[in-house]
């Protein structure tokens, strides 16, 4: 075992040797089946060994001492992984083919992780695709195949100081026209700022772009060959989110940090921001529980021409092609997207299920603020699952600063990012 | 920074040792005591962060003094499971670094400083050379060469790659390049071979660069992130930045209160051992910086 | 002899091989990749990628957010490094000038920046560079209205060089403090006695006995300035406008998009600019001596 490895070490020096005499690419990829093969459903046996982020990872072991009472002669082993870095470290991990069995992926990272070759298909009939939200299976799927089972998911709608449209008179918009008026309503009643929104900072397109889809804009060809970002419905979106800043309703230093918006929120120099149902536990900690209870509010997004699109992420699973126990992965995996199951984690971590059926009782069918983000979740979407989509996004991000920093206009960015975008490809 | 810069250029001024002028003397303590004042300040914030409720560090307008002190967050921090087994981990992958260099730069430093053999020049040729290669260059090929020598998730795999530096061994052979030839005469004619001299009369004249690498290998070590994150696939092999990253940076959102006693906590091991050996670090930089 | 020459590969033969399998290896594996078109996705079938020759280096060059990389960097370094020598120097002066009191309480407090955690103390700085924060409310109090420093494209890099100063100016000083201790005091008597006034037996005395002294300094800061990364990496993102990418940090992002092979052919840029420099400083610093 160790003599062949570093046998393969040796041989890759080789490879630096035989390169310079030009040993080039074969282009034909060869053809796959569309889905790994079935796993059976026996009880899943040995050892399970999964890697999760940040507090998923923390509380997993929680609930996988759930599936060892069905499965007893199955153990799961979890390592919980920072959420910093840990696309390096999967990645990494892939390249040198020593990977755990499983683990969790956040939606914008499947596409990289996939087309390294370094996880399975999701095997032919494991899940039924069709209980998830959509974008939420959207965001599995790469280069026409399945390579995750959707777990929790994510999306923003509008969080506004409810003590100041109150005291306004207005109540949450429903449209884009409603939009402005409403925010500027805020900003009479003492807001410095209407609407806080990013200009230039990490993923400042997952803010910007669902702008974009509202106004029915579409980033990619049907065939998912090109990318069409200069067309006039993107560009009705970017004009939308200019006029945010152009008409000082929102900052055009938008936050750049982690942390930095909440105080602002709390203080009410900043009247509404747009983000998950992780907020509310983030204001609690910076205002307190009473001011979360009487002065926030939550709406769904305004619509636009088209709809009210948010931007969807979250967690999903994936199995590795170098897994040892690959059919108790997959078990594991299956038994975790089960409603009840769904329901059992919601109550360990608030994290929002991925399963529509999931949400038919208890808080999750109850709660206001849970029914705002069950109904943006309907419409909610994700970027493209292209392998070049994180080289892309920083270009979108960079262009998005100029034109929030008036550097830019619409028209032009979104020229110079089809520009950019179609030398950076699509991976194919 | 105003501050910096002002108690510069008053310290340029009065620059040599005069005893005599009084007003100088007060000026200069002013100027340095509050050049200190500005440098340790954002120390300061850190650590009166550290025993702030979350709520308070993040408030707009930020307050120096925390309005409600509280340990909670370093109470949080050890309550965390394994928190012990991951500073036990940090302390034995950054001693087993220092000690590695200490040995293994000290050998070669001699080699190079005193010794002749076939391909020196070349050899700390490539050396040098590699003193000047950023980290970020190596990293992918690193890791695949570590998990193919079957050493990922082990101590091994966390030490080895950093058990030899080329920093170490250039300023180990700066430093006993100086060392009289005449010394080493002196005890090969009284008979005594190379491993004797080096362990009788070389290494006992080298506590100065030795702690000089002590300090820094242990600096770079203990705070090494993205090297332990990769190589440990299990959560035994964490050290104490890697934890530290997993309770207090999340996906949305970051725990300052968790991260700031985290810092904290880091930071303290690091200062006691500069206060330690602070001289001989001192010393060490004296004969290793002037040649 | 031939027995000298065992005991000599016995002193170096441990280091040597562990420097030729985890020091040397990696880097000719990654100066390879800078001559193909290697990326993520061929990881696992390394043999299978196409020689690309320096066609990186002339991409590199031809990319706008390169270029402006390169400028940020050397905008970094040309006011970095000077900045922190001087600050280095100035400080060294001051505690070997004589002060008995409190003088190890200044040397640990003057050092104690270069032993912290850069992910902690990015938290503070942010809060420092605040439109309302406490260096603006500093400058305030002497009339001068601050810029909002980290959302200004003119202001962010100088507000990441002072933090940088900040940052590493305690091992030059450290530096520097031992090179001073090696001026022999009766040389600046004697200057001194001659009618020198103080300032003149610096720059005529001390300075020039501290050429090589400043050599190692600045090889050392080139060195690290010319990586420069942490700061835009927790401080800016590179931002606003792109006014804080440094070479360093495009070769990160390059490494995430999965382009490794652009990243290695950007880092070893970095190492000709590192060689460059270091040269320019030996061939100055050198013919003055």
């Amino acid at each position: 075992m160790f003599s062949s490895r570093v046998a393969k070490t040796l041989a890759g020096g080789a490879a630096v040797a035989l390169l310079m005499a030009g040993c080039g690419r074969s282009d034909a990829r060869s053809a796959e089946a569309p889905a790994g093969a079935a796993v059976d459903t026996q009880p899943a046996n040995g050892t399970i060994t999964v890697w999760a982020m940040g507090t998923e990872g923390e509380l997993l072991p929680k609930l996988a001492a759930e599936f060892s009472k069905a499965n007893p002669d199955a153990k799961v082993e979890v390592t919980a992984v920072p959420w910093q870095d840990y696309a390096k470290k999967v990645q990494t991990a892939i390249a040198s083919g020593d990977t755990p069995d499983a683990t969790m992926v956040g939606a914008v990272d499947l596409a990289a992780f996939a087309s390294m070759g370094g996880l399975e298909k999701v095997p032919s009939g494991l899940v039924d695709q069709s209980t998830f939200y959509p974008g939420a299976v959207q965001s599995t799927e790469f280069e026409g195949a399945e390579y995750g089972v959707p777990w929790y998911v994510e999306t923003r709608s509008l969080f506004y100081r409810k003590d100041l449209a109150q005291a306004a008179g207005v109540s949450a918009p429903k449209t884009w026209d409603e939009y402005g008026p409403f925010l500027k309503a805020l900003q009479q009643h003492g807001a410095k700022w209407g609407l806080s929104l990013p200009t230039g900072a990490n993923a400042t397109w997952q803010s910007v772009v669902p702008f974009m889809w509202q106004a029915g804009a579409e980033l990619m060809s049907a065939d998912g060959k090109q990318f069409t970002f200069d067309t006039p419905d993107a560009r009705k979106g970017l004009e939308f989110y200019q006029q945010f800043i152009t008409s000082k309703l929102s900052n055009p230093n938008g936050p750049v940090s982690l942390g930095e918006i909440e105080p602002q929120f709390v203080a009410g120099s900043t009247a509404a921001l747009i983000s998950g149902p992780w907020e509310e536990g983030l204001l609690k900690s910076a205002g307190g529980e009473a001011f979360v209870k009487d002065k926030v509010g939550v709406a769904p997004l305004p619509a636009g021409p088209k709809s009210n699109a948010s931007y969807i992420g979250g967690g999903q699973w994936s199995v590795f092609k170098d897994a040892r126990n690959r059919d108790g992965a997959w078990k594991f995996i299956r038994w975790m997207s089960a409603p009840e199951v769904q329901k059992t984690w919601y109550g360990l971590s608030g994290d929002l299920p991925a399963v529509q059926s999931a949400w038919s009782e208890g808080k999750l069918a109850t709660d206001p603020t849970l029914a705002v983000f069950r109904d943006q979740l309907t419409t909610a979407q994700s970027g493209p699952n292209t392998t070049t989509w994180r080289q892309v996004t920083a270009v979108l991000d960079a262009e998005f600063e100029k034109v929030a920093k008036g550097v830019s206009t619409p028209q032009a960015a979104l020229k110079e990012i089809q520009q950019r975008a179609s030398t950076i490809g699509t991976g194919e | 920074m105003t501050t910096i810069t002002a108690s510069t250029t008053a310290a340029t001024a009065t620059h040599t040792a005069s005893r005599s002028l009084r007003p100088a003397r007060i000026l200069l303590y002013g100027a340095l005591a509050l050049g200190l004042i500005a440098t340790l300040a954002p120390f300061a914030w850190m650590f009166l962060g550290s025993v702030k409720p979350t709520g308070e560090i993040v408030a707009a307008p930020s307050a120096w003094l925390p309005r409600s002190p509280t340990l909670g967050n370093f109470g949080q921090l050890l309550s965390k499971q394994n928190f012990g087994l991951y500073f036990f981990n940090s302390t034995v992958v950054a001693a087993s670094c220092v000690l590695g260099n200490l040995l293994f730069s000290s050998m070669a430093g001699y080699a190079f400083a005193k010794l002749d053999f076939a391909g020196k020049k070349l050899l700390f040729g490539l050396v040098l050379t590699m003193l000047i290669i950023p980290g970020v260059t190596t990293f992918v090929p690193l890791f695949v060469l570590v998990s193919n020598l079957g050493m990922s998730n082990s101590y091994l795999g966390l030490i080895l790659p950093f058990v030899v530096t080329p920093l170490g061994v250039f300023l180990m052979r700066q430093f006993i390049r100086d060392i009289p030839d005449s010394l080493l005469e002196a005890a090969r004619l009284d008979g005594a071979g190379e491993v004797r001299i080096f362990l009788r009369v070389v290494v006992p004249l080298c506590r100065p660069p030795l702690a000089t690498l002590a300090i820094l290998t242990f600096l770079a070590q203990w705070n090494n992130f993205l090297w332990p994150l990769v190589i440990a696939q299990t959560e035994d092999h964490y050290t104490l930045p890697v934890a530290l990253a997993l309770f207090s940076v999340g996906a949305n959102g970051t725990n300052y209160g968790l991260l700031l006693a985290g810092a904290v906590t880091v930071v303290t091991p690091i200062v006691l051992l500069f206060l330690v050996l602070q001289k001989q670090f001192i010393q060490g930089i004296a004969h290793t910086g002037i040649k | 002899m031939a027995r000298r020459t065992f005991v000599a590969w016995g002193f170096c033969g441990p280091f040597i091989a562990l420097f030729a399998t985890f020091g040397v290896w990696p880097v000719v594996s990654s100066l390879s990749m800078s001559v193909t078109d290697i990326t993520a996705r061929d990881i696992r079938t390394p043999f299978s990628v196409d020689f690309v020759g320096v066609s990186h280096y002339t991409a590199l060059f031809g990319d706008p957010v390169f270029r402006r990389a390169a400028v940020n960097t050397l905008y970094f370094v040309a006011a970095g490094i000077p900045l922190t020598m001087i600050i280095a120097l100035a400080l060294a002066v001051a505690l070997n000038s004589g002060i008995r009191r409190a003088k190890a309480l200044f040397r640990v407090g003057y050092f104690a920046p270069v032993v912290t955690s850069v992910v902690a103390i990015a938290v503070v700085w942010r809060y420092l560079y605040e439109p309302d924060g406490m260096i603006n409310s500093a400058l305030a109090v002497i009339g001068i209205h601050g810029p909002d420093w980290l959302n200004d494209p003119h202001w962010a890099m100088p507000a990441l060089i002072v933090m940088a100063v900040w940052r590493h100016f305690g091992i030059p000083m450290v530096i520097f403090l031992a090179g001073l201790q090696s001026v022999p005091a009766d040389l600046l008597e004697s200057a001194r006695v001659d009618g020198a006034t103080r300032w003149q037996a610096f720059r005529n005395v001390t300075l020039p006995l501290l050429r090589p002294t400043t050599l190692v300094v600045a090889v050392l800061l080139s060195i690290g300035y010319l990586q420069f990364f942490e700061e835009p990496f927790v401080m800016t993102s590179g931002g606003p406008l792109g006014s804080t990418t440094s070479i360093s940090y495009y070769a990160y992002q390059q490494f995430g998009f999965g382009n490794y092979g652009m990243a290695s052919a950007a880092s070893y840029v970095l190492v000709a600019a590192i060689a460059l420099l270091s040269f320019v400083q030996f061939r100055i610093f050198r013919a003055k001596a």
